[in-house]
């Protein structure tokens, strides 16, 4: 160790300028200058960062110059000679590779270096296409190269790397290698996912990995709209004679859909990753894959973690291969019924829930006991919600309602109505039946068909058109009026929130005075408000 | 008729003898008439008669194809002529358009001489007021007239004035005034005056016609009679200024030999007795007319009315909590009497709020007069107080006892009829003293909680009578305190929220009308208070506190109009779940996982007592301490008091809901629970008794909500008529509809026949036009032919006399 910058520089010029053998062997010597990086500490690599970098800089040339001269390729040699020259030129591009694997894999910190590493090794990695094929011009890929590198950036294991909201990595290798190489170029794409799926098979290698990193390194470099196959898609060409094999597609999706579902099974993943998963799930998974209905097992996985958020996405998805791939799937209302909780109410997606829920039940070939049990399960709930919820859940009953006349039964009952001209038998036997009555619904039957809602009545519902906001209570009013609205547009009531019902009350004008009160309380505490003291 | 068109012409005009032989039958001479007998009329009448009979495109019939045959309807037919009504209009259109031809490149018309009509840089009022000036003037210029007395004439003159000049300036004809008045001062109008003299007699007398030499005659001696008196005034007034003038010196000299101090303080006293009296008179003009005043009411009188006042706005309560909103648009006519006799209403405030600050100026005043007076002093010497630095600057130099009554000076002597700008002062102190409550309620440390309290009510009070006048202002400034109170819980949560705000609702609450469906200040609060009973996560005492504390004040909101609020029932729930006294495990072994904890260690004590506290009231002070612990004490009376609250809830609110059962389910089992933990502990058992009363007696049966009248479904297909009368235009039974399909009708007919006649207007105009350009061309060749004409007889005048003088000289030669 210890060369300056300088000396590398007349070092390298000399090699790549005359062609006497005899400067070769500086080759090796600034080979050596390479630190063994898994030892390196971050403190005291800031100094050597700058020699190294133009070190691997002044390199590269040094390699583009044997290259070209076809010293890298034994099989072309002419001479016994020229092959021993060659196989040994071999040897010491291989040490120079290897470091650059080394510097990706094995710092425990982030460097730039790593950066100018992985871009100079793509860079080799394109002259050797050129170069190491059979003939000139020949189609070849370098996929054994490739996959070095990916070794290398699957156990590159920088701390605190994975973002803990969505569960991507922030390692900057793998964002350098996926917006500037994987999401450009289709051969790579397709080289990837093969020698990943070779790699996948290999368990031991797995298990070495740290699950969470794996897994969100590959989200970081699969999370985008790209790729091989979508229509869409804006690609190029990596290396200038990718091999033909390169347009089975059939090859690619299977190799795609092997990895997602391994890596889908490693254990341990964060509900974060799942997540996101979960949200890309539509577009950016499933059309890739050859037979989506694979997922099935992940998505009710996902469904039992127990996350109310990750088990109504896992449902998404499990309705989306329903729709589209014939999934069949006979618990799903079951299950998108036990999400229904008191806190469904009171938390962020609820949203979410309601706008898919919506989607779920739009089908009008579900029976209406089970749409019953639905109406009657978060009219319950609004009970003890804020307003913003309760303005949400009135469109959605009302759509339910409107598209499964059956329902109506539980705003309406014709028999409990009060008939002005009835005789008197008919009175008494009425007053009976209301006497008699109670109210069949069963609030803990976990099955929906089994719920008897639709036997029941939506008096909660009918309360809340004495809710203390407002437009809530007039809101509530829309069962008791006629119901000749087609249906509501549930998005404009999803997105209230107490913030925008404030907003929309203090940015009022003062048209009328607001009305004081008359009355004379006494004092403020103890009397007019009672049990509390000052 | 047979026979062709021709032949029939000419017999029917021999028929009447128009054409033929005037004789047939080789008459007698002496028979012979000198004229015919027809008249020229006549025969025009009888020759137009034959020309509309044998035109047969002059008339029209339209016939009625749907007219069964020979019905009387066949009979008449409706008949037009088309080509007549074409030439009528053809004549009105050339009327028309050769009046505007003759308007045309011409200006005239009326003139608007109204003062600033047309004026755009002058506003309404100022118009108004000029116009307003120059008709009082041209009112005193009328009333100088010497002749001017009595009042009859007067108020004649003012008002012949007002018509003449109501928009500033005299009717002229010619330049000269046509005013009716009478000027005696020119002589030459002397005769205007016996012309109308003689026009009133002639009004009176009718019959009698003056001759002209009569008329002439006494016009004479009039003019006459006025000359020498005019003469004789003249004279007068000049002996008169001859005699001043003679006696000048002596006055002057009189003058000058007068002490000159005393003439001056004589000449200011008269003056000032002037402006006194000038004063007076001003003053008596602008005072009110004497009313007579209100017999004093006997108590019972003054209790009705009370009771009425009372009923008055009880109903209108009552009208707001059902959401009419009938005060919305009040115009001008529903505006009451006092609005109109009191001018600015400033005297509302003398009714109301200083009752009760004098009634307290009394008691008050007994114990320290002099006390009362140096806070005037002080007060007198302040500005009012326009931020909430202000007030307080001003009041930490004094004692906390004095601050009301500091209060009370400010609002005294910066009551609105003292000051200009006094009005919106005022509204802002009003909400700087709500914010100065709010503050002292955060801030203040003192131990001497009855001081505090005292001194809390009364500038409570004092903001309550002044809301009533102020009320704008205060709602405002209660907005933009929701709006920062907001924000401060987004920002730290329930770090940011303290007593003052719990203070803050209960003043509002206090102060305005929390019973109506929609109110300005209370439903913004009614939300924000949702989202901190929602929000707030009950992981301290403190917490649980405060929210307590909220559900209390919401509590009081609700009061009357009862309304159910939502975010209530799900505090009760979070906070009676947290003080079980069980563990997470146990709780879900028990049913109870669903609800949600935000922290395991706050459980009540493990042993109440059957009736643990007469007095479980909870101290708003103890939220501004967070690093207190508290004692088992304050759990359970914490405890008595959310119960409470739920049993108040339970019996006064949820009681008439229809989902009562639905609301109390979860109560019933929590309640449970707390009965087995604590079997002594009486509350929660007397609730679930009162709940199972309750459920008993609440109207639990399917509902009936769409019970409304049917509707008819709307019918397009035809339907028979029994007695079909093709004269009714529609049988639609849909009578909107009906109306519709009419009025479109009509708008289609209107609209065709606008169109038509468009079209034919401007037919005619390109004909009209044409005929114009065609008559200026023939004019125009007309002339220069005649100029060519003439050009070429005069060359060849010239031409002819050339020739022959030619012809003479050669003749000559």
């Amino acid at each position: 160790m210890g060369l300056s910058k300088s000396e590398i520089a007349t070092c390298a010029k000399r090699i790549a300028s005359t062609s006497d053998r005899r400067n070769y062997n500086d080759i090796v010597k600034l080979i050596s200058q390479y630190p063994d990086f898994s030892k390196v500490q971050e403190s005291s690599f800031e100094e050597d960062e700058h020699t190294l970098r133009y070190l691997t800089m002044a390199l590269m040339p040094v390699f583009g110059k044997l290259f070209a001269r076809g010293q890298l390729n034994p099989s072309k040699a002419a001479s016994e000679k020229e092959k021993f020259l060659s196989q040994w030129c071999r040897k010491v591009y291989n040490s120079y590779k290897a470091k650059l694997l080394q510097c990706i894999s094995s710092l425990s910190f982030e460097t730039s270096l790593a950066l100018d590493c992985l871009d100079v090794y793509m860079q080799l990695l394109e002259q050797e296409a050129i170069y190491l094929a059979s003939h000139d011009g020949a189609p070849f890929f370098p996929n054994k190269t490739l996959k070095a590198l990916i070794v290398a950036l699957l156990k590159s294991n920088i701390q605190g790397s994975v973002d803990a909201a969505d569960g991507h990595s922030k390692n900057s290798v793998i964002l350098e290698f996926s917006a500037s190489y994987y999401k450009k170029y289709v051969d790579i794409q397709y080289y990837f996912q093969a020698e990943t799926a070779q790699l996948v098979a290999d368990s031991e290698m797995m298990e070495s990995f740290d699950a969470t990193q794996l897994f969100a390194k590959w989200l970081s470099i699969m999370n985008h709209d790209n790729h091989y196959l979508s229509e869409e898609a804006d690609l190029e060409i990596y290396v200038p004679q990718p091999p033909q094999a390169m347009e089975n597609e059939a090859q690619y999706k299977s190799n795609l859909e092997k990895n997602w579902l391994a890596l889908l099974n490693l254990n341990g993943l964060p509900i974060t990753q799942y997540k996101t998963t979960l949200l890309v799930l539509h577009k950016r998974i499933i059309p890739y894959f050859q037979a989506p209905t694979k997922l099935m097992d992940f998505l009710t996985d996902s469904y039992n973690l127990g996350d109310d958020v990750v088990s109504l996405l896992a449902l998404n998805g499990l309705f989306e291969l329903m729709r589209r791939y014939n999934l069949e799937y006979p618990n799903f209302y079951q299950k998108l019924y036990l999400l229904v909780t008191p806190r469904l109410m009171h938390v962020k997606h609820r949203s979410r829930f309601l706008r898919l829920t919506d989607l779920f039940l739009s089908s009008t070939h579900i029976s209406a006991n089970l749409v019953a049990s639905f109406i009657k399960k978060l009219a319950r709930l609004t009970l003890d919600s804020p307003p913003s919820a309760i303005v949400s859940v009135f469109p959605l009953v009302y759509n339910l309602i409107k598209r499964h006349p059956t329902c109506m039964i539980m705003l309406h009952d014709p028999d409990y109505i009060d008939d002005p001209f009835a005789t008197p038998e008919q009175v008494a036997s009425l007053k009976e039946r209301k006497e008699q009555y109670t109210d069949p619904f069963k609030i803990d039957e976990k099955n929906p068909e089994f719920t008897n809602a639709i036997n029941s009545s939506l008096w909660e519902l009918e309360s809340l058109t004495s809710h203390y906001h407002p437009n809530v209570a007039t809101l509530a009013k829309i069962f008791s009026q006629p119901f000749r609205k087609h249906n509501y547009n549930l998005e404009d009531f999803l997105d209230w929130s107490y913030d925008s019902l404030l907003q929309a009350e203090v940015t009022r004008k003062l048209k009328v005075l607001p009305a004081l009160e008359f009355e004379e309380q006494g004092t403020i505490f103890g009397e007019y408000v009672r049990c509390v003291e000052w | 008729m047979a026979g062709s068109q021709l032949k029939n012409l000419k017999r029917t005009l021999k028929e009447q003898g128009f054409t033929g032989q005037a004789n047939v039958k080789g008459s007698t001479k002496g028979n012979k008439r000198q004229a015919r007998e027809y008249d020229r009329d006549e025969r025009a009448q009888q020759i137009a008669k034959i020309r509309e009979q044998f035109n047969p495109f002059d008339m029209k019939v339209n016939r009625d194809k749907r007219a069964p045959q020979g019905s009387q309807k066949h009979a008449q037919k409706t008949v037009g002529k088309p080509g007549i009504s074409k030439q009528i209009g053809e004549q009105q259109r050339l009327q028309a358009h050769e009046a505007r031809q003759s308007r045309k490149n011409k200006l005239g018309g009326v003139f608007d001489r109204r003062f600033g009509e047309r004026d755009k840089n002058m506003t309404q009022e100022e118009k108004m007021l000029e116009r307003f000036t120059r008709e009082r003037q041209a009112q005193s210029s009328s009333k100088t007239s010497i002749f001017n007395l009595d009042d009859d004439q007067d108020e004649d003159d003012a008002f012949g004035g007002n018509s003449g000049d109501l928009y500033g300036g005299n009717l002229t004809h010619y330049g000269k005034s046509l005013a009716l008045e009478d000027e005696f001062e020119d002589g030459d109008l002397g005769l205007q005056e016996s012309m109308a003299a003689g026009e009133s007699s002639e009004l009176q007398d009718p019959k009698r016609k003056k001759t002209k030499a009569e008329v002439m005659k006494e016009v004479i001696a009039k003019s006459k009679f006025y000359k020498q008196e005019r003469q004789k005034a003249q004279e007068k007034l000049q002996d008169d200024i001859q005699d001043v003038d003679e006696e000048f010196d002596d006055i002057m000299s009189e003058l000058n030999s007068l002490p000159k101090r005393k003439a001056q303080a004589e000449v200011k006293v008269a003056d000032d007795s002037d402006k006194q009296y000038d004063t007076k008179v001003r003053e008596l003009g602008l005072e009110r007319r004497a009313e007579p005043a209100d017999r004093t009411k006997t108590e019972e009188e003054i209790r009705k009315e009370n009771d009425e006042k009372r009923s008055k706005l009880e109903q209108a309560r009552i009208d707001r909590m059902n959401g009419m909103l009938e005060d919305e648009d009040r115009g001008v006519e529903d505006l009451g009497d006092d609005f109109w006799q009191g001018g600015d209403s400033q005297d509302e405030f003398d009714e109301y709020a200083p009752d009760s600050t004098q009634q307290e100026d009394i008691e008050l005043g007994s114990d320290s007069e002099d006390n009362q007076f140096k806070i005037s002093e002080t007060v007198s010497l302040l500005s009012c107080p326009q931020t909430l630095e202000e007030l307080n600057a001003f009041l930490e130099n004094h004692s906390a006892g004095d601050h009301v009554q500091l209060v009370k000076g400010i609002v005294r002597s910066f009551q609105p009829r003292l000051a200009a700008g006094n009005k919106e002062k005022l509204g802002i102190f009003t909400g700087v003293l709500m914010r100065h409550i709010l503050s002292i309620s955060e801030s203040y440390a003192s131990d001497d909680v009855e001081a505090f309290k005292e001194m809390q009510n009364g500038l409570i009070a004092v903001l309550k009578s002044l809301a009533q006048k102020y009320n704008e202002p205060l709602s405002l400034a209660c907005r933009d305190i929701i709006i920062e109170m907001q924000a401060r819980f987004k920002a730290q949560r329930s770090h940011g929220l303290s007593a003052a705000d719990l203070v803050f609702f209960t003043l509002v609450g206090f102060i305005f009308s929390t019973s109506d469906h929609y109110h300005l200040v209370v439903t913004p609060c009614n939300v924000l208070m949702g989202e901190f009973l929602e929000q707030i996560k009950l992981n301290s005492f403190q917490n649980i506190i405060f929210c307590a504390i909220l559900a209390r004040i919401s509590l009081s909101y609700q009061r009357i109009s009862k309304r159910i609020v939502p975010e209530l029932g799900y505090f009760f729930e979070r906070a009676l779940v947290t003080l079980l006294p069980l563990s997470e495990t146990e709780l879900a072994g028990r049913n109870l996982g669903n609800y949600k904890r935000d922290a395991s260690n706050l459980n009540a004590p493990s042993k109440i007592p059957a009736n643990p506290l007469e007095n479980y009231q909870l101290n708003l002070r103890q939220i501004c301490r967070a690093d207190r612990s508290i004692e088992d004490d304050e759990k359970i009376a914490l405890l008595c008091n959310i119960l409470s609250s739920l049993d108040e809830t339970i019996s006064k609110v949820w009681r008439e809901l229809t989902c009562f059962a639905e609301l109390t389910c979860s109560f019933r089992q929590i309640l449970m629970e707390y009965t087995v933990i604590y079997p002594d502990f009486q509350m929660p058992r007397a609730i679930l008794d009162k709940i199972e009363r309750l459920n008993k007696l609440n109207k639990h049966y399917p509902l009936s909500l769409q019970n409304h009248r049917p509707l008819s479904i709307p019918t397009h297909t035809p339907k028979f008529e029994e007695n079909f009368n093709p004269d009714k235009k529609s049988y639609d039974p849909d009578r909107t509809r009906n109306e519709l399909n009419k009025m479109k009708a009509q708008l289609k007919k209107d609209r065709k026949f606008t169109m038509k006649e468009i079209r034919k207007d401007t037919r005619f105009e390109a004909r009209q036009q044409i005929d114009q350009k065609k008559n200026d061309y023939s004019d125009y060749h007309a002339k220069m032919a005649r100029i060519v004409n003439q050009i070429s007889t005069e060359e060849g005048a010239e031409k002819s006399k050339y020739e022959r003088e030619k012809r003479l000289r050669s003749s000559k030669k």
